[in-house]
């Protein structure tokens, strides 16, 4: 857009925004006459303002990025205790955690430690990883010169600590320049850091974050190295280290760690080259400030540092520049060094060459080793020659440069990150507490809690095993804020409506058990009804707000698919239907009306097809699959939107199979099946596998009705295949392997089809106590009814009629719970005739009739042929077929003419009755007889053909 | 400079505020120094309760460049001119890396509302923000502007005025225009990534 066609159009927007509704139709029509482009940016634009609210923006950005709250959690640390230590005070906060200092109170001994917390909500599982990861390492490393780990454990609320040995002293260069060691005294210091850097790595074990802040010298001169929290041993992951936020500090980071290349011995090699470069010379080896990331790294990857001896006299010119690091040649000077020029003179030659062999940029061009840098510098101060060449400092950067220069660009960005690990002191903590006590509370507490508390903390503490009572602390305190902050809330919908968001999420977080398992479902309830006043109070006050509308229909939506299995599913999901209704008319062609609209049709589906309207469910999905399609119309970059068309076929294609469309049903699932597959091989989503692996068992459900039973297999065992490793790399994660056992299951079923009775009956028997294994509470998988009841079939086929009988009553019995859908009764009616049969087949006849009328008393019959519901309608048929074999068989034992007449009579109703029910369902016998309702049907429709009245005389 | 202590920025600034640009360009990178240091502490350390005021942000900065109190500072306006837009690109950096660290971890569950969308959520995408900033900038740089100043730099609608020295109601006019253009920019990217 040119800026000149922007000015027109915003006067004419900021003319028509100051006018009334009414008054603007009006203005519009004048203003924008003979040009309807400018029309239609304006209407945009006075619409996105009715959407935008005094919301949007409405604080300043810094507000919306702000911190995750955990001082609750830490400030109420201290005094508590872990274990057997006190903590006694906050010590610092590390790159990685807070530090404490804490006493030992178990009356032992007396003895003060340090114990380093991971930061909560800051802990992303990586860093609790690292954290775990650092008590093993820090356990094997056993020297005077590394602080030394004394315990370790996890906190009530899940959260790790180490307890170290709490050291006193000062900062290796503090206490170089308060003590004026002299270059010499300077190098013995520094050679036992080395023997503890070398000591570390004969374990293998990298410090990474080599710093004068992790060396401390004590009172008596020892130096101690903290902090090997970012040591990583280096065979066991093999892999280089390519996570984004690399722990390490910018000034004395290596150009491999800068670049994110492997880490190796060298890269302490060459960190402890800065730590002396430092020591000897009070500033850093580039000549730029570390406060400046992006040129930092740039000088660390391309510039070659300065010679240490000419680095100390060149401080004035550096002075010049404001961006320099700090030069402090003063505390390298001492008595045996007074001055620059004399400082210069020791460190020329040897020294220089010693720290640019240590700093070089490739790794493999530095000393090999700690132990080799260290030797070098013991044979300088023996007055022997060192191996650091003199003349291969003069190696170029600018080779190294032109090798990695890509890698160059993402360093900066790196740095960026980096800088952001500078620790904070309790100074600045102060400054922050005021500052907080100034902001406008109210809104700044409920902004906090939506948006950093519940989303930010709550989310990363979700992925961290042990977690449970930490967030249930969070979500309580969070409740509490809320409910404070709500009593002011009335007539403010921006508040309103971001406390209707931050319930909801409560409600979400407490309330589902599959994610969080808290248990806290009368708190969510609580919870869910808040957001859902809050929602209603927003959208009543703003009936022409579509979003608010919306959000009103999703919570009834939302609420009929928890009850969709209960009575109370239909008239919630009605109420939804009812919001979106005046919606589709007024902003039909927005995508968020058009996807809420979808849903709840897929909603109200699932419900007709519960209560056995079939067909009615079937055209519901089918409305549902062109609301999606219009979305992708309109907008094919829709959140998920070709997910959800290709959900929608399937979901559309089973429902036909419930209709006997088996046609159109393969159809439809194999349009879904193939959405799946394009969006897997664009990347997917973690989801798509697992969704594309139950559509091809949907598929295979399909085929097998059709009788297409090879195709079936093929599609289980692709099925199977996506499945196994879903469930090998997420063994604990039940869905996966109920999916599995689901496959299982199909498989056996087909062996049944395919008339291989005894194989099936072993394969059935062994997934039902797999099933039984998993000890699940909840309905998973086929079920146990369907389990059972295709168990007694195989058993009915091989001529185990007792064992068969047992099996459909333990069926029915299991689907006496489901009775009030239709599913759950046409099951109950089929095991019931199938008793019949196995009994009829017992030459039981009495029983096998009583099991016979059971069966058609527990059906439905006038509202299964009011709807055709098939599934309904084959069981009714079968039993009236299973009486007419009883009173055919009944005839031929009477000897009494007359009432052997009679029983042929009833014989023949029965059949006719049977055959009209099946005529009604307009069923191809033989499909059927592959698929939910076996084989019984064929013999018992041959039956009802063969007594027509002419062969009764 | 009547402040006997006059730090270089103090100098700078009043060079800079009697129309010397050249002190503009040795002034931003000493700012842009504190200022970043400033922020990604801050931000960083994710203190409790802890918003970060952009403004406190920025008074904080001065007083440490400057060695002057708020109350008094007479370059303040001038100072907030070179903050807004170093805030924004602190922040920007910040909500990308932020987002960078947001990935992965998806509950599994088939059902129809398994690819549900969440309501609208009340976070803002500072990264796409910052895009349509720039978008925006090309067409109109005052109102792209009045942008950072208020919402990067956290200014009154009053001090927004001052600083680019334009009447209170252009401000006001300008941030309304513009808040309204950047929803619409980015509700389309939001309604993407819901």
């Amino acid at each position: 857009m040119k800026p000149e066609r922007w000015k027109q159009i915003r006067a004419v927007f900021e003319e028509a925004e100051l006018l009334t509704l009414a008054e603007r139709a009006q203005y519009l029509d004048r203003a924008c006459a003979g040009d309807s482009e400018l029309r239609i940016e304006v209407e945009s634009l006075l619409h996105a303002q009715s959407q935008a609210g005094s919301e949007f923006m409405g604080r300043p950005v810094a507000d919306l990025v702000s911190a995750t709250d955990n001082e609750t959690l830490i400030s109420s640390r201290i005094g508590r205790t872990l274990g057997p230590y006190q903590i006694v005070a906050e010590i610092g906060h590390g790159g990685m955690g807070e530090v404490y200092r804490a006493v030992r109170i178990d009356g032992q001994f007396e003895q003060q430690v340090a114990i380093k917390l991971v930061r909560v909500g800051l802990g992303s599982p990586f860093i609790v990883q690292r954290f775990l990861h650092e008590r093993q390492i820090l356990a094997t490393l056993n020297h005077p010169n590394i602080a030394r780990l004394l315990d370790g454990g996890t906190t009530e609320d899940g959260v790790p600590y180490l307890v170290m040995e709490l050291i006193e002293g000062d900062r290796i260069d503090v206490y170089c320049q308060t003590h004026r060691l002299s270059v010499t005294e300077r190098l013995q210091l520094f050679l036992q850091v080395c023997a503890a850097v070398e000591y570390a790595h004969q374990r293998l074990v990298v410090h990474r974050d080599l710093k004068p802040g992790n060396i401390l010298v004590t009172k008596d001169g020892t130096p101690e190295l903290l902090d090997f929290g970012i040591a990583k041993i280096l065979d066991t992951s093999g892999d280089s280290e390519t996570t984004m936020a690399r722990p390490m500090t910018p000034e004395y980071a290596s150009p491999e760690q800068i670049r994110g290349d492997p880490i190796t011995t060298a890269t302490d090699v060459y960190s402890l080259g800065v730590v002396l470069y430092h020591l000897l010379t009070g500033r850093s080896p580039y000549l730029v400030s570390a406060r400046i990331p992006s040129r930092l790294s740039h000088a660390i990857i391309e510039t070659e540092p300065q010679r240490p001896s000419s680095a100390v006299t060149t401080s004035m010119r550096a002075k010049e520049d404001e961006a320099a690091p700090p030069v402090h040649t003063e505390t390298v000077l001492s008595e045996r060094e007074p001055t620059p020029a004399l400082l210069r003179r020791r460190l020329s030659g040897d020294l220089d060459s010693i720290l640019l062999m240590a700093l070089r940029k490739e790794p493999e061009l530095r000393y090999g080793s700690v132990q080799q840098f260290a030797a070098d510098i013991t044979r300088h101060l023996n007055g022997l020659t060192v191996t650091a060449s003199r003349g291969s400092w003069s190696y170029t950067a600018g080779k190294f440069v032109a090798r990695h220069r890509t890698a160059v660009f993402a360093a900066s960005l790196v740095m960026v990150a980096l800088v952001a690990g500078i620790a904070a002191t309790e100074h600045q903590a102060r400054i922050a507490r005021m500052e907080r006590a100034k902001a406008q509370k109210r809104f700044d507490d409920v902004r906090q809690f939506s948006n950093s508390l519940i989303f930010d903390i709550h989310d990363t503490l979700e992925d961290i095993p042990g977690t449970t009572a930490a967030r249930n602390l969070l979500l309580n305190r969070a409740v509490q804020y809320l409910d404070r902050v709500a009593k002011d809330a009335d007539g403010d919908p921006d508040l309103q409506r971001e406390l209707a968001l931050g319930y909801q999420r409560l409600a979400t977080v407490q309330g589902d058990a599959t994610v969080s398992n808290l248990g806290q479902v009368s708190a969510s309830e609580a919870s869910s009804q808040k957001a859902t006043a809050l929602f209603e109070a927003v959208a009543r006050a703003n009936p022409t707000n579509t979003t608010d509308q919306l959000n009103v229909a999703m919570i009834h939506r939302r609420k009929a698919i928890s009850d969709v299995y209960y009575p109370d599913g239909r008239p919630e999901i009605e109420r939804a239907l009812a919001i979106t209704d005046p919606l589709m008319k007024t902003d039909g062609k927005n995508p968020k009306v058009l996807i809420e609209r979808a849903i709840e049709l897929q909603v109200l589906a699932t419900s007709f097809d519960l209560s056995g309207e079939r067909e009615q469910s079937a055209d519901l999905f089918r409305q549902s699959l062109e609301l999606v399609q219009a979305v992708a119309q309109l907008d094919p970059g829709y959140s998920n939107i070709q997910e959800r068309i290709a959900k929608t076929y399937v979901l559309l294609g089973f429902q036909l199979a419930h209709t006997q469309a088996l046609d159109e049903s393969q159809k439809q699932i194999e349009a879904g099946i193939a959405g799946y597959a394009a969006l897997i091989q664009n990347g997917g989503r973690p989801d798509t596998a697992r969704d594309l692996a139950q559509s091809r068992l949907r598929l295979g459900f399909v085929q097998a009705m059709r009788g297409d039973l090879d195709g079936a297999s093929r599609n289980y065992y692709l099925a199977r295949d996506a499945m196994v490793p879903l469930a090998k790399a997420d063994p604990h994660n039940i869905m996966f392997r109920v999916d599995l056992l689901s496959a299982d299951f199909e498989l056996a079923r087909l062996l049944v089809l395919r008339g291989r009775f005894r194989d099936a009956e072993t394969a059935l028997s062994n997934n039902i106590t797999a099933f039984e294994d998993m000890n699940s509470e909840e309905d998973v998988g086929p079920g146990m009814g369907v389990l059972h009841a295709w168990l007694g079939e195989a058993q009915l086929e091989s001529g185990e009629f007792d064992q068969a009988a047992k099996s459909f009553k333990k069926s029915a019995d299991e689907l006496e719970g489901d009775v009030q859908y239709d599913d759950g009764r046409c099951g109950i009616v089929t095991d019931y005739v199938k008793i019949g049969d196995a009994l009829f087949k017992e030459r039981h006849f009495s029983e096998a009739e009583s099991a016979y009328q059971a069966a058609l008393s527990k059906s439905d019959m006038s509202f299964a042929k009011q709807h055709s519901d098939l599934p309904a309608l084959l069981p009714i048929s079968a039993a009236h077929f299973g009486l007419g074999d009883l009173h055919f068989v009944a005839a031929s034992l009477e000897r009494n003419p007359v009432k052997q007449e009679h029983l042929h009579g009833e014989a023949c109703d029965e059949y006719f009755a049977g055959q009209e029910i099946s005529n009604t369902a307009i069923a191809p016998p033989l499909a059927l007889s592959s698929s939910n309702f076996p084989a019984f049907h064929l013999k018992a429709t041959a039956t009802a053909q063969a007594c027509s009245p002419s062969s009764l005389r | 400079m009547h402040d006997p202590t006059a730090t270089p920025v103090t100098v700078l600034l009043g060079r800079w505020r009697s129309g010397d640009n050249e002190a503009l360009q040795a002034l931003i990178p000493l700012v842009y120094d504190e200022m970043r240091r400033l922020a990604h502490r801050y931000l960083r350390r994710e203190r409790p309760g802890h918003t970060l005021q952009s403004t406190a942000l920025v008074h904080e900065a001065f007083v440490r460049l400057t060695g002057n109190t708020p109350p008094q500072w007479e370059d303040r306006a001038h100072f907030f001119g070179i903050t807004a837009h170093l805030m924004r690109q602190i922040l920007v950096e910040y909500a990308r890396n932020r987002n960078a660290g947001k990935r992965g971890g998806a509950a599994v569950k088939l059902s129809i509302d398994s690819v549900e969308e969440c309501a609208i959520k009340p976070d803002l995408d500072i990264v796409a923000l910052d895009d349509a900033l720039k978008d925006l900038a090309k067409i109109d740089p005052q109102q792209s502007r009045v942008v950072e100043l208020r919402f990067f730099s956290g200014l009154s609608i009053e001090d927004t005025a001052e600083v680019m020295g334009i009447s209170v109601s252009t401000v006001k006019r300008d941030w309304n225009t513009a808040r309204v253009w950047l929803f619409r920019e980015l509700d389309r990217t939001a309604t993407h990534e819901a």
